[in-house]
């Protein structure tokens, strides 16, 4: 967190020209991972997001320092901070399914309820049980 | 005409709504939400089309990709904080995972699901880009997924902390991997507020969730129910 916060602080410094660049550079290089991402989900025999294949390929560049942080940090967290926006014209979408909600109102309301819970319970259990386990 | 509007109308009613937010932060007052709510009241006024407002609003649809794809970046920053645990986080995120698929495919058919409402509950605790990729590879109703999603945040980051103390999960890393598992980006959001270690841990817990679930939930289906 410390580190995002003092690369941002170093960007405040600079003039707009510097920021579009950096943003951009950034920018191409999610933008390329995903089509790599995509190539290798055409051949995949499953049918698999191209963009969760993007994400690994990614993080193995980062952990590799094929890809530098600091060439990304930017633009992914700008995305990343405005992500919420991108799921609202989906959401609009809801409203050509309002049959389906009043018929299944109410398992979809215990859906939620009871799986949310009974998955941190069961998690959160396990992990402590296992982290216990490691210390003693 | 609505489809010039729909794109900017959206953004406009997102950051009036996040503004709101920022003065009452109740968790019911989401933005997200509150801008789905607000744009369909929106869509029956007028009564509008609403495959118009679809094709006005793809620049920010077209996006969810490179947001799934950015997600490697907080991956990476956070993942070495918490190398030595890596493998527990990751076997939490693995029963997560399965737990998640046998109560949508297996718990909720005996209460009225069925086959296309459980493929649109299973990746409810999935962060909405992976969740809505998942949903649809299972051929379940993405908008519903999406929806629901929020709902799962809403529940984990309001009642989360309080339920995982009453349960008995005090281990701060625990209560970070459970809610980051089961309630995704706004669970984490809440968890860091309180602790930041327990926030690293949820945020990879909640990437982690994400790809396994992507990796297993449509391969599961596949073998179980086509």
């Amino acid at each position: 967190m410390k580190f995002i916060k003092k690369s941002l602080k170093q960007l405040q410094g600079c003039d707009l020209f510097t920021i579009t660049i950096e943003f951009l550079r950034g920018f191409i290089i999610i933008l390329l991972f995903l089509v790599f991402g995509k190539l290798i989900s055409a051949y995949l025999p499953i049918p698999f997001p191209a963009s969760i294949i993007g994400l690994i390929l990614l993080f193995s560049a980062l952990s590799t320092s094929l890809v530098k942080v600091e060439w990304v940090m930017m633009s992914g967290h700008f995305i990343l901070k405005y992500m919420a926006l991108l799921f609202i014209p989906i959401g609009v979408g809801l409203l050509n399914y309002f049959d389906l909600i009043i018929s299944h109102w109410s398992v979809i309301v215990f859906s939620l309820l009871f799986t949310t819970l009974f998955i941190m319970l069961l998690v959160g259990h396990f992990y402590q049980h296992m982290n216990k386990h490691k210390e003693s | 005409m609505f489809f010039y509007l729909a794109l900017p109308l959206t953004i406009a009613v997102f950051f009036v709504c996040k503004y709101l937010y920022s003065v009452k932060p109740w968790a019911i007052l989401n933005p997200v939400l509150l801008s789905i709510l607000f744009l369909i009241l929106i869509h029956y006024l007028f009564g509008l089309d609403y495959s118009q407002y679809q094709k006005g609003t793809y620049p920010l649809t077209a996006l969810l990709e490179p947001a799934v794809v950015a997600l490697a970046v907080p991956l990476y920053l956070q993942l070495h904080l918490l190398k030595s645990k890596l493998n527990s986080i990751v076997l939490a995120c693995l029963l997560s995972v399965v737990t998640a698929f046998s109560c949508a495919f297996y718990i909720m058919p005996l209460f009225g699901a069925d086959l296309i409402t459980s493929a649109s509950f299973a990746p409810q605790s999935v962060t909405t880009p992976i969740a809505m990729a998942i949903s649809e590879s299972m051929g379940g109703i993405v908008s519903l997924t999406a929806s629901m999603v929020i709902f799962a945040g809403i529940i984990g980051s309001s009642v989360g902390l309080g339920f995982l103390n009453r349960v008995g999960v005090k281990d701060r890393q625990a209560q970070g991997v459970a809610i980051g598992c089961a309630s995704h980006a706004l669970g984490t959001a809440k968890v860091l507020e309180v602790d930041s270690i327990a926030g690293a841990f949820s945020s990879v817990a909640l990437i982690l969730s994400a790809i396994l679930s992507a990796l297993l939930m449509p391969l599961f289906y596949a073998f179980l129910f086509s």
